[in-house]
């Protein structure tokens, strides 16, 4: 079932109203709190906002980066994918070219995504997006 | 604080002092500094080491603290050292390494004037007097931390001098992230990629391991005292200069790599010049990825604090989100190198 307004607009309809209505009128530690809440309700939003395609095309890409077969039904499990990175990067798998080469320029994209979800104004900065 | 806890806090600085009496004026709380509780003091002393009027700040612990950092004692000690060697610290006084004056142990050192907010020295002209003039004062005041060695006087805490500076704290790092059940793909390329290409140890200084803009005071003029000691340990010299210059102390002035407040260069020769050692360029560089991998797992653990529900803070809770802009520099830094 679909609700209008969505989950995305609701933290955006928030996040306006402290940013525009309640923030202007406060100071100090208390401003602060208020700018901290945006922050968080924004990122909230985005991060809500990716679609599963990506976050399954994401985990393709690890699953490849990891010559998991097709049909591994790892493939599916996104953070047990993560891991698995993790664990293989420390052990030496991606030690030396070109294995190492393609694990950075992986791990520069999915980073720059995450990123421009986490922390737009820094990813402006670094990528002029 | 209280009346009855100013009391107790004069009687103690009477005491401490030899003064006939104390009198304590309590200006509030002072900004920065998440990790501790610093109060201004005004103290009137009645005769004794100190008679006269002082204007004093007071340095309590927080409940929660950060897993690296220094009780209040050992803070203390570490300050008295910098003090000694010429580092321009406010003077510590006395410390109280017990709860029988105030709920947790403190001290008491000289309040130095001066703003040390990171993101206002970097955009605020007006302080910290020319920026060249003020990296190069940095880089002087770095290597009088470093002319500290092992077996400095009341440092035997810091315990022994590591064999291998790069390798101790690649193993330090791996411990915090593995009992945070971390497993981040980048932060791990970086562990793999400082064990690959560690420095031969070399000299062992006091390695500061928090000099940054943002850790210092500055008045319109220039530098007015070096703070936050409360992290440090025997190091690589190099260490310091690659935390000092890492991307995220330059709180948005990029192309100002050296704090954000000027080019790198200043700041090596003044290092240079006082120290009587070379910058090794690509040692700086590798200490920058581990400064990138040292602020991310941090960073987790401060976010943990809050995940494990033991603090409810929403600074806490957003700092993990910080994570990915530690883990970017570090691709990129790895990249370039290679």
């Amino acid at each position: 079932m679909s609700v209008s307004p969505d989950a995305i607009e609701l933290l955006d309809a928030a996040r306006r109203a402290l940013a525009d209505e309640v923030a202007p009128r406060l100071s100090g530690d208390a401003r602060y709190q208020v700018l901290l809440a945006v922050n968080a309700v924004a990122t909230a939003a985005r991060e809500l906002s990716v679609s599963g395609e990506v976050a399954a095309a994401q985990a393709n890409r690890v699953a490849d980066l990891l010559r998991l077969d097709p049909s591994d039904e790892r493939r599916a499990n996104a953070e047990a994918l993560e891991r698995l990175l993790a664990e293989s990067i420390r052990v030496g798998e991606f030690d030396d070219s070109p294995r190492r080469d393609e694990m950075l320029a992986e791990l520069r994209a999915m980073t720059r995504r995450t990123l421009e979800l986490t922390n737009p104004k820094v990813a402006a900065r670094r990528f002029g997006t | 604080m209280t009346p009855e806890t100013i009391e107790r806090l004069a009687r103690w600085l009477a005491r401490e002092a030899g003064a006939a009496r104390v009198e304590v004026v309590d200006d509030g709380r002072l900004s920065g500094g998440a990790i501790q509780d610093n109060r201004a003091l005004m103290v009137r002393f009645d005769g004794g080491a100190h008679a006269g009027e002082h204007s004093l700040v007071l340095r309590m612990s927080n409940p929660g603290t950060v897993e690296a950092s220094h009780d209040r004692a050992r803070e203390f000690a570490l300050l008295k050292a910098a003090f000694a060697a010429g580092v321009s610290v406010p003077e510590p006084l006395y410390l109280c390494d017990d709860d029988t004056v105030l709920e947790r142990p403190f001290f008491v050192m000289r309040r130095v004037p001066g703003v040390g907010l990171g993101p206002r020295v970097v955009k605020d002209g007006a302080l910290g007097g020319d920026r060249d003039a003020l990296a190069a004062r940095l880089g002087r005041e770095l290597a009088g931390i470093h002319s500290i060695r092992p077996g400095a006087s009341g440092l035997d805490f810091l315990g022994d001098a590591p064999a291998d500076p790069a390798r101790a704290l690649i193993a330090l790092y791996r411990g915090w992230l593995d009992a945070l059940d971390a497993r981040r793909p980048v932060l791990e390329w970086a562990l793999r990629w400082l064990d690959l290409n560690a420095p031969p140890p070399g000299d062992v200084v006091l390695s500061h391991r928090d000099f940054r803009t943002g850790n210092y005071l500055v008045d319109e003029r220039g530098l007015t005292a070096v703070l936050d000691w409360e992290f440090a340990g025997w190091g690589d010299p190099m260490e310091d200069l690659g935390w000092f210059c890492s991307r995220f102390w330059r709180f948005g002035a990029d192309h100002l790599e050296a704090g954000g407040i000027a080019a790198r260069e200043p700041f090596y020769r003044a290092y240079e010049d006082v120290s009587g050692r070379r910058v090794d360029h690509d040692a700086v560089r590798y200490y920058e990825v581990m400064a990138n991998l040292r602020w991310a797992v941090i960073a987790l653990q401060q976010c943990h604090r809050f995940v494990s529900g033991a603090e409810s803070g929403l600074e806490l809770a957003l700092i993990g989100r910080r994570v990915p802009e530690m883990e970017i520099e570090i691709i990129d830094l790895t990249q370039a190198a290679a």
